[in-house]
């Protein structure tokens, strides 16, 4: 009703007006519309596309990383987000660096850009220098053994860092054998590598370390003592004779006596370790001193004889 | 009377689709994009990870055995 008494004239204009500005405010919708997606077609996507090619070149350049830290701790990485098959790896081997620091931080990486080749070249060298940091005499004669199985990255004492829980201690007890087992002792210490993946390790470091000492200034006996595994295996024998196995059948004899305690005296590397050292600490009554089953040897040697 | 302006926002207002529909598949294939970087950048991201570990524990252990050195 009011509406009729507006002049019709005023009216014709307002509609006239609003039709307009309607008209104005759909351009004006339909134009910035246009405007956001000629942004995002024309500016946004080419960029990110050609951000994705960057990151491609830079992990393309990352690659040698890549394998360096998947032989290092046997691990496998994926791009999805389960990378770390052995998680255990990358704080034990913290461990292994300290041995092994100079030699890696030297050896690999001499210059960041580094080709993605060989690994095993990488392997072969902080075993040199470790020998150079580690300073032992007979260690260096260990120099020249083979880093035979580089690829399968172990350590310079033959070990295979593959299976960083049990296959050392299997490829020792696989090579009980006298010779390899006397480079092997003087070798791991120099050969702990990153691959060292466990406690387990350290421990058979530590044991080879004082092996080695034991041998140069310990007991009667002059040379090295033989595998552990072998001893593990036997329980009984103290191998600090100067060969290997061979001489242990002879020495058995003297050894079964000369320990009071079977399984005490050994040198153990067995599978289980703080287990099998808790078996020798309770079980060897006669010498009471040392913690470890090694010093315990050489005295039982020295008291013996 | 009032049939042409009609016309004329009828016109416009398919316009406004057209755009608002190109519109949607360009940001879908933005999305799209971006998803592919991303997962291809987690592998670059657990480098860098690692990176930053490994410098940790050297300069722990060059720390621990006294063998850091001043810098040059």
């Amino acid at each position: 009703m009011t509406r009729t008494r507006v002049p019709p004239a005023m009216a014709e204009d307002s509609l006239e007006r609003l039709d307009q500005e309607i008209t104005l405010h759909l351009q004006q919708i339909d134009s910035n519309f246009s405007y956001c997606f000629s942004k995002i077609a024309q500016d946004i996507i080419p960029n990110v596309v050609e951000y994705g090619a960057v990151c491609d070149q830079v992990m393309d350049s990352c690659n040698w990383l890549k394998n360096m830290f998947q032989e290092a701790g046997n691990l496998q990485i994926d791009a999805v987000a389960g990378p770390k098959a052995r998680p255990a790896a990358e704080p034990t081997t913290k461990r292994a660096r300290d041995s092994a620091t100079d030699g890696d931080v030297q050896t690999l990486f001499p210059a960041k850009p580094r080709l993605a080749g060989d690994s095993s070249s990488i392997v072969q060298l902080p075993a040199m220098q470790l020998k150079s940091l580690s300073g032992a005499s007979s260690r260096a004669t260990v120099a020249a053994d083979p880093m035979v199985d580089v690829t399968t990255t172990t350590t310079t004492t033959g070990r295979v860092l593959q299976l960083p829980d049990s296959s050392d201690e299997e490829a020792r007890d696989g090579d009980t054998d006298a010779q390899a087992l006397g480079e092997r002792k003087l070798k791991t210490p120099a050969g702990g590598e990153d691959a060292d993946g466990s406690t387990m390790q350290r421990q058979r470091r530590k044991r080879k370390l004082s092996l080695l000492l034991q041998q140069q200034f310990g007991s009667s006996s002059s040379s090295a003592v033989p595998s552990p595994a072998t001893q593990t295996k036997r329980n009984t024998n103290i191998t600090f004779d100067s060969s290997p196995l061979r001489k242990e059948v002879a020495n058995q004899g003297e050894s079964t006596k000369e320990i009071g305690a079977p399984p005490g005296t050994v040198i153990h590397f067995p599978t289980g370790n703080s287990a099998s050292l808790e078996d020798d600490n309770d079980n060897d009554v006669s010498d009471p001193k040392s913690s470890r089953g090694e010093s315990r040897a050489g005295s039982n040697n020295d008291s013996t004889r | 009377m009032e049939n042409p302006y009609e016309q004329v926002h009828q016109n416009i207002l398919g316009r406004i689709v057209n755009n608002v529909e190109r519109l949607n598949e360009s940001i879908v294939t933005l999305n799209q994009e971006l998803q592919y970087i991303n997962a291809r950048n987690t592998n670059l991201q657990l480098m860098g990870q690692m990176c930053e570990n490994y410098h940790k524990s050297v300069q722990f252990n060059l720390d621990a055995t006294n063998h850091k050195r001043e810098p040059l």
